[in-house]
């Protein structure tokens, strides 16, 4: 391939329990229709959804013709946790969502920090923390204490997914925190 | 002839092709007048649309929903009427363009330039005055014609003759984390939003003593202080509080984060601008004097979340200054980031966190090592440490580098597909 046709890829993974809004902040962002690997849900995840990511959701960022960024949704659910180490391999940083209507929002919170810490340790993590309009608790202070708690720090944001404005906001949050020198 | 109003006034165009915006950049610059200048949307403080091009009605309503009072001059060969709208239609000359500059410059309270009227120009389509209503969530907020601000409310102007005589916020009141963000958004949209949190005071010698006068102000002489007194000593006795203005009682919620505000979003930043002789006064509520004083909540004056109003009435009084008594040599360090997703941005509100995330820096060096101006950073600080955000820690070990990251230019690339399709 000559130098002209070389494109560069780079990814941001985005990651969450089921029904947080993983597909729709990827779709949020897309340049192009998101590919998704919905099927049927089984088990507890049927409570929350009809349908569920089983493998992943993939969306795609166009920076120039010879630059993209991929935008990876996990899949949600935990017996599919192989996945996650395979598609956070070079990638730029973690965006975790959490659904506050959710149970136990924190214990989603401690899972995940601890699924990804070793990509955290390595990059750079912005949680953004959804539906808290419909349920106003646990509040942001406490996801912060849970935080300082297991020793990382990253900003947490209320997020609507559907909203290009919450999900731009996350990735710009990431991106600073792993460059506080970058300009506007 | 050159503007007489200092501030030059900027303008985004939407759905121009190059040859027209190098075009209007020649003619703002030459036979315009020089008071205008092209600028990126989030700077902009109006906007020029094609017209005519295809998407331009989605251009127009995307650009709305984005800044929602922001006057929009729409060129055309027809005659366009759209809310909040200027039309200008083709072809036109040059003064009509300029006329219509000065009546969206005008729409925005800044002064303009004398210069005759044309009468070619269609007067703005203003949307009627609509009563604070909560709004569907999934609908666009109607936009009142923007009412100019009483002269006594106005901020006032700092020293700098750039001084505008209302300042701008662009206010992100979607606050999702509130029980009732229609009303915050109806709250945003019911006053004529300024442009800047951050006042006009341009940089000062730190190391000036007369200079360094200017950089700070007194939160008790505001209503800032009453507000923080009150909310110190009612979580300490998990009740909430009155405090009484010249308009009506404020009421603190603590327990629930939320406060109720029965008066304007331009009484309230009234009120928080003007230094007061004497703090205004505050109580603690027993349970039964706070159901009576929340019984005035209604879906018209709803709950209000406390986090957004300390926050706004922080960067209200504050107008780009410190509060009295912060130490400038100090590190400073955020405790956590604030919910900058549901609270006015200020400029480069995210590269401050980042930085007193990270490193912490103090307040003398943060303008320099970001190259940004001191106002942008003391008043991110004040609006922080209204929400108890901040702290000072020891100095870091090794002061903040800056040394560009490897991957600088790709985040650059990132923000700029980011910041372009906003």
């Amino acid at each position: 391939m000559s130098r002209a046709q070389t494109v560069n890829h780079h990814k941001i993974i985005f990651t969450g329990p089921v029904g947080a809004g993983k597909t729709t902040a990827i779709q949020s962002l897309s340049d192009a229709p998101i590919v998704s690997t919905d099927a049927k849900a089984q088990d507890m995840t049927a409570q929350r959804k009809q349908t569920t990511t089983v493998a992943m959701d993939y969306g795609i960022m166009h920076l120039s013709d010879n630059e993209r960024i991929h935008l990876y949704g996990t899949p949600g659910q935990e017996r599919f946790d192989f996945m996650w180490s395979i598609l956070t391999d070079g990638g730029i940083g973690l965006i975790l969502l959490l659904d506050n209507t959710r149970q136990a929002p924190l214990k989603d919170l401690a899972f995940f920090l601890n699924a990804f810490r070793d990509f955290i340790a390595k990059t750079s993590l912005v949680i953004g923390v959804t539906r808290a309009d419909l349920k106003t608790t646990p509040y942001l202070d406490e996801y912060h204490q849970e935080l300082d708690r297991v020793g990382i720090r990253a900003p947490v944001f209320q997020v609507d997914a559907r909203s290009r404005d919450d999900v731009s906001l996350l990735v710009q949050a990431l991106l600073y925190q792993l460059d506080p020198g970058l300009s506007e | 002839m050159k503007s007489t109003t200092g501030t030059p006034f900027k303008i985004v165009t939407l759905g121009m092709e190059q040859k027209a915006i190098d075009t209007l950049e020649m003619v703002l610059r030459g036979p315009g007048g020089d008071w205008c200048r092209l600028s990126a949307a989030d700077s902009a403080d109006a906007a020029i649309l094609e017209g005519d091009r295809v998407g331009a009605l989605t251009l127009f309503d995307q650009h709305r929903r984005q800044y929602p009072l922001r006057p929009i001059i729409v060129l055309s060969v027809r005659e366009i009427r759209l809310k909040q709208a200027i039309s200008l239609k083709k072809p036109f000359k040059i003064d009509e363009l300029m006329t219509a500059l000065r009546q969206a410059r005008q729409a925005l309270d800044q002064p303009v330039p004398e210069q005759p009227v044309s009468p070619a120009v269609a007067p703005p389509v203003a949307a009627p005055a609509v009563p604070e209503q909560p709004q569907p969530k999934s609908s666009v907020p109607v936009t009142p014609a923007p009412a100019p601000p009483p002269k006594a409310a106005a901020a006032a102007p700092t020293a700098s003759p750039d001084a505008a005589p209302v300042p701008s916020v662009r206010s992100r009141t979607k606050a999702a984390s509130e029980p009732h963000r229609t009303h915050d958004a109806a709250q945003a949209l019911e006053t004529e939003l300024p442009r800047d949190l951050c006042g006009y005071a341009p940089d000062v010698d730190l190391n000036d003593t007369t200079a360094l006068k200017t950089v700070f102000y007194d939160p008790a002489q505001h209503l800032q202080g009453s507000l923080h007194s009150a909310l110190r000593a009612t979580r300490e006795q998990n009740a909430a509080a009155s405090v009484t203005t010249i308009y009506r009682a404020i009421i603190l919620v603590p327990s629930r984060r939320c406060c109720h505000i029965p008066m304007t979003e331009r009484q309230l930043r009234a009120l928080s601008v003007m230094p007061l002789s004497r703090p205004p006064q505050w109580q603690t509520l027993s349970p039964l004097e706070q159901r009576e004083a929340l019984k005035q909540v209604s879906e018209a004056n709803p709950l209000s979340g406390l986090e957004n109003m300390l926050w706004r009435v922080a960067l209200w009084t504050a107008r780009g200054r410190l509060p009295l008594g912060i130490d400038l040599d100090a590190p400073v360090r955020l405790k956590h980031w604030p919910n900058l997703t549901r609270l006015p941005l200020t400029p480069q509100a995210l590269r401050i966190a980042a930085l007193w995330d990270r490193t912490p820096t103090s307040l003398r060096n943060t303008p320099t090592l970001l190259a940004v101006p001191q106002r942008y950073v003391f008043a991110f600080y004040s609006a922080c440490a209204a929400l108890d955000l901040v702290e000072h820690s020891a100095p870091a070990a090794q002061p903040p580098s800056s040394d560009p990251v490897p991957q600088r230019g790709l985040f650059k690339r990132i923000l700029n597909v980011l910041r372009r399709a906003a």
